[in-house]
């Protein structure tokens, strides 16, 4: 049998798949190419049968069974829980990156309302949000700060009047860095203002008191620290702060 | 609007099922008519159709669309058809009392002949045409006559039909004249 070399092309330039270049090529061989114009009418005749037989179609019944069985493995429609479940298991086992994204920022703004509530609530609480009811006092709670804070005052203020400075400098400078550390004057400034609140008088001034020696305590230094310590005690004495601590603290709260 | 195969096996991979039923009713007439086609009954069809998309399923992870899915699948149902063809010629070989099933030709002689708007004549010629192309398509080597199906009955492109069957372009147009020169022979042997 004859061939040609370029007789495969037959089936490219029948289908139409040749650009525009190939085919004028082509169709210069194939006006001179016997082989290529024998092909090319065997084409021509049989494709259009080809072409015109229809395909036998599937049996209803076997394409309904068909169907029914790869629905069942692919497609079915699934149950709301289990879409649900595997929405949740997507997130934790294979997160795509915006999920992951919107995980955090998430979990960042938990995060914040957590800390925002945390933060609120270790604020001091104003005097007037407290409500009288089972029998305690309107500021009960303000009472309570105040009352602590008398304690702890008292306690370093004693300490501070019955060490004697010479023997004992390590505990002076001590007591000092506790009253700076413990928010002793933080919390004279809280104590203040809740005594204002309740307009009372003879609170203020024992807090302006203790004040004045906590302040001069927390700048003790090394250096001048006897003089420091008996100009403090000198106060103590004097102003008889630490009897009046105790009586406010047993009679009025 | 219509998800591309590509976003939907992007999804498959990802774990998402219901995006591979997708696919799978997106392809399964295609998978079962060029089955159909290669095998020459719409039982045996089935059959390799199905196994075709659970092997697509499964090795989905390995697909690194370096041709399109739609390629893919066709090489996978090509390959299933023509091993399902050479199991069956085994069982066939080994059996010795193999039934006859008459059935698919009596239904196509009955769907030819109720074809309403031709002439009684036409329909004999039509059915003589179609059992001469049944006929001929069968006795192909398999590779040529998946070639000859995806030309001439899917309409594909010879590059693409090399994709699906592995082969230089060059062979699939060797086997595409082949088949037809063989057609056309037995046509005219006919008439």
């Amino acid at each position: 049998m004859k061939t040609c070399d370029r007789q495969y092309l037959v089936v490219d330039y029948f289908f139409d798949e040749l650009d525009k270049k190939q085919k004028n090529e082509f169709e210069k061989h194939l006006a001179n190419c016997e082989i290529c114009q024998n092909h090319l009418n065997a084409f021509s005749a049989t494709a259009p049968i080809i072409k015109r037989q229809k395909r036998l179609l599937p049996e209803k019944k076997l394409i309904n069974e068909y169907s029914q069985q790869l629905k069942a493995n692919y497609y079915s429609p699934k149950k709301f829980s289990t879409t649900i479940k595997e929405f949740f298991e997507s997130l934790i086992i294979t997160p795509s990156i915006p999920i992951r994204v919107a995980e955090a920022a998430v979990l960042i703004l938990i995060g914040i309302f957590i800390g925002k509530e945390i933060i609120w609530k270790s604020q001091p609480v104003p005097v007037q949000q407290f409500v009288n009811s089972n029998g305690y006092g309107a500021s009960y709670v303000s009472d309570l700060i105040v009352k602590n804070y008398l304690q702890e005052t008292e306690m370093i203020l004693l300490d501070v009047a019955n060490i004697d400075p010479d023997e004992d400098e390590q505990v002076i400078l001590s007591l000092s860095q506790l009253a700076q550390y413990g928010s002793l004057l933080q919390k004279t400034s809280l104590c203040r203002s809740q005594a204002e609140e309740t307009n009372n008088e003879k609170l203020v001034n024992l807090i302006d008191d203790i004040e004045l020696i906590l302040l001069e305590l927390c700048n003790v230094e090394k250096k001048t620290l006897q003089e420091k310590i008996f100009e403090i005690r000198q106060q103590i004495n004097e102003s008889n702060l630490l009897f009046e601590i105790k009586n406010y603290s047993g009679d009025e709260i | 609007m219509k998800i591309s195969d590509d976003k939907l096996v992007e999804k498959t991979k990802m774990g998402d099922n219901r995006a591979f039923g997708k696919l799978v009713k997106r392809y399964q007439n295609k998978v079962l008519y060029l089955a159909y086609d290669l095998v020459g009954n719409y039982y045996d069809a089935q059959d390799v159709a199905q196994n075709v998309f659970y092997q697509a399923f499964k090795s989905l992870t390995f697909f690194k669309a370096q041709s399109s899915f739609s390629t893919w699948l066709y090489r996978i149902t090509t390959n299933a058809a023509i091993d399902f063809q050479r199991s069956k010629k085994r069982r066939q070989a080994m059996s010795l009392n193999q039934p006859m099933s008459g059935k698919k030709d009596d239904r196509e002689l009955i769907d030819t002949l109720k074809d309403s708007n031709k002439p009684f004549d036409k329909k004999v010629e039509d059915l003589d045409m179609k059992k001469i192309i049944k006929k001929t398509t069968e006795s192909l080597p398999p590779q040529q006559r998946a070639a000859f199906v995806l030309k001439y009955f899917h309409d594909k492109p010879t590059e693409e039909i090399a994709e699906i069957l592995n082969c230089d372009p060059i062979t699939v147009r060797g086997h595409i004249l082949r088949a037809t020169l063989k057609l056309r022979k037995q046509l005219k042997a006919e008439k």
